[in-house]
């Protein structure tokens, strides 16, 4: 497996449907490096995250997550 | 995808020279912290953005590969050229020639903090660093600008 597209006619279709699922910036397109998507044990799109949120703030959506 | 039923997910679209890539740290922590409850981390190693996705780099990925589930290595990464590469950040350089005058203005204190020698202890700066000894500085500059700037301009673009 290499490099993947995340926007486009070949974007991957995992993010076809993370995408679909949440928006960013009231945009579906991925905008940079480093977006990130937190799903749930249900395979449900939790969370959508912008590249600077740092994983460090992630955590507690996490931890509420994996508690569910 | 079988393998992460029943997992929670985090999925993130990573490039080795992109000026986030220090989150690498972040995501390995956040992995080791909450894997034995079930948590993943997946990248999926994407070049769409500013052809940040480098042999040079490739070396840290690789081994966050093995701790955090990347999707693959960045094997065919390996097949580019350092020329090459640099090549590819000067046409994102062109392609973004309206905002490049902006970007300009603010390059040397940039280019002086991202410095890969400044960067003690971070593995992907050394990397870059070890692999573009022979590149020209003035090349680093610009690619320094591309890493650093075009990310905001994509943000705030559409």
């Amino acid at each position: 497996m290499d490099k993947v597209d995340v926007n486009g006619d070949n974007e991957d279709p995992v993010y076809t449907y993370l995408k679909s699922q949440k928006k960013s910036l009231m945009m579906s397109r991925i905008k940079w490096n480093f977006e990130k998507f937190l799903i749930a044990k249900d395979g449900s799109v939790a969370e959508r995250y912008a590249s600077i949120t740092t994983p460090d703030t992630i955590g507690k959506d996490v931890e509420k997550l994996l508690a569910a | 995808m079988k393998d992460f039923e029943g997992k929670v997910v985090l999925v993130v679209n990573v490039a080795s020279q992109c000026g986030f890539t220090k989150q690498y740290d972040g995501l390995e922590a956040l992995y080791k912290k909450y894997k034995d409850q079930g948590f993943v981390v997946i990248g999926f190693p994407c070049n769409q953005f500013g052809g940040q996705v480098c042999c040079m780099c490739a070396v840290p990925l690789v081994s966050c590969g093995n701790k955090l589930s990347l999707r693959g290595p960045l094997g065919v990464a390996s097949a580019q050229s350092g020329m090459f590469v640099i090549d590819t950040e000067l046409t994102v350089l062109s392609l973004s020639l309206p905002y490049l005058s902006l970007s300009l203005s603010l390059i040397p204190g940039i280019a002086l903090l991202q410095e890969p020698g400044t960067n003690e202890g971070k593995d992907d700066s050394m990397q870059c660093n070890r692999s573009s000894a022979s590149t020209p500085q003035s090349f680093h500059f610009c690619m320094s600008l591309t890493h650093y700037y075009i990310p905001f301009f994509a943000m705030t673009r559409d």
